[in-house]
């Protein structure tokens, strides 16, 4: 899998390789298969996250939803290759940004002429850009959803306590916990992006 | 306090600030901008998932677009230097070939005209009444000329009457000057065969007055 190097040697700030993958090894054995409800499993469990560096990468939702839709028929065709003992998701996310960038650069402007073609310029998204993206995606995915909203309202959202607790009918102190809890997961889980630049062995 | 609680505070919008090192701080301040990206909270639309399963043709839609348009283009270009310059007058024959088509084999639509003359009250008053009929009834265009407009407390009302008695087809006051009334009706105007407009008086009783000042005949629906 795609080693993160967090600095921790206790281990304690990582999530498990099956809660970071989150798909089982009996799922990744089916989709190899070309199994269709592995392929659907999958994509439940990563399509935000595809979505998000898509999004990242091309700032244009149409474009994402191109790039998207692209990911996922590259990991279709290519399940077959998949080694079980490989990190699923550094694979999935090699395979969301490549095809990203291949949707950007497939962004052709004809000339009027109809002989040409201009390339629209375009700058190439870094790894790490796309890779801290799929981290804080992917973690923000596996916040227990009453925290999720949470985040999202805080960050996003930019409510207050008092304005979250309105909207979801329920205490300042709950909200307040709900928060704690929250950020304290995101800065477990997401330590590596704070305490050096990340690694990544291929 | 453990290192990611402090960092989980300076995370939180909501809690206090653990005064954390100038390096963690700045670290945490982007992580804390990237929760604040609307790409990050987004997922792809729901068709989406189906489309996969389905096993649909990635394609970029915009360039799906620009494939088409670049390829028409070329084939157009193909074409023409092929055709070389005598294919603009066939181009024209056939167009013109094929709006006269048009005009001969269009289906007319079931339009009567009606000319309602002025009577005593208002001899300089004219009117051409085009009826047209749809499927809601029969509408009646009304282009009127000569025609004072109505005086403050009166206004117009058309009418159509034939055996079956007087059928009210709408009120107009005449006041900006000319253009278009429209008008409808409920009935037949085979049946109701003729067209006439009065003055009559806001409040009073809603039956033609006796002040006609347009009158006409349909001849044929």
């Amino acid at each position: 899998m795609t080693r993160i190097d967090t600095g921790d040697e206790s281990g304690s700030a990582h999530r498990s390789e099956q809660t970071v993958q989150g798909i089982d090894p009996a799922t990744v054995a089916a989709l190899r298969g070309g199994d269709l409800d592995a392929l659907g499993a999958l994509y439940d469990r990563y399509s935000r996250a595809v979505w998000s560096v898509a999004l990242t990468v091309l700032d244009d939702r149409a474009l994402a939803e191109a790039a998207t839709l692209e990911t996922f028929t590259r990991v279709r065709r290519s399940a077959r290759t998949l080694d079980p003992k490989q990190d699923l998701s550094g694979w999935l996310l090699d395979i969301a940004r490549r095809s990203a960038v291949d949707v950007l650069r497939r962004q052709v402007v004809p000339a009027r002429d109809g002989r040409d073609a201009e390339r629209r310029v375009i700058s190439m998204p870094a790894v790490e850009q796309a890779w801290e993206t799929w981290q804080i995606r992917t973690a923000l995915d596996e916040l227990p959803e009453e925290e999720r909203v949470v985040v999202r309202m805080s960050h996003l959202e930019e409510m207050s306590d008092a304005e979250i607790a309105e909207l979801l009918e329920i205490p300042v102190g709950s909200v307040r916990s709900r928060s704690r809890r929250a950020h304290r997961r995101l800065a477990t889980w997401l330590a590596h992006l704070v305490v050096k630049p990340p690694r990544v062995d291929r | 306090m453990t290192w990611h609680e402090d960092w989980a505070d300076y995370l939180d919008p909501g809690a206090a600030d653990p005064g954390l090192p100038h390096a963690q701080s700045a670290a945490l301040n982007r992580l804390a901008g990237r929760l604040a990206t609307s790409a990050l909270w987004e997922g792809p639309p729901p068709q989406l998932r189906q489309a996969v399963l389905d096993g649909d043709r990635p394609q970029d839609r915009r360039s799906e677009g620009r494939d088409v348009l670049v390829a028409a283009r070329l084939r157009f270009a193909r074409i023409r230097r092929a055709l070389g310059s005598w294919w603009i007058p066939v181009a024209v024959l056939v167009v013109l070939a094929a709006l006269v088509a048009v005009a001969v084999l269009w289906p007319r639509a079931d339009v009567t005209s009606v000319r309602l003359s002025g009577t005593a009250i208002a001899p300089g008053a004219a009117a051409v009444a085009r009826l047209g009929t749809r499927p809601a009834g029969l509408a009646i265009r009304l282009q009127v000329r000569g025609l004072t407009s109505a005086g403050a407390g009166e206004y117009y009302a058309a009418w159509v009457r034939g055996p079956q008695g007087v059928v009210p087809v709408g009120t107009f006051h005449w006041r900006r000057g000319d253009g278009p009334v429209d008008l409808w009706s409920g009935v037949e105007a085979g049946r109701y065969p003729e067209l006439f407009v009065t003055v009559q008086q806001e409040g009073g009783p809603a039956t033609p007055s006796e002040q006609v000042v347009l009158t006409g005949r349909i001849s044929r629906p």
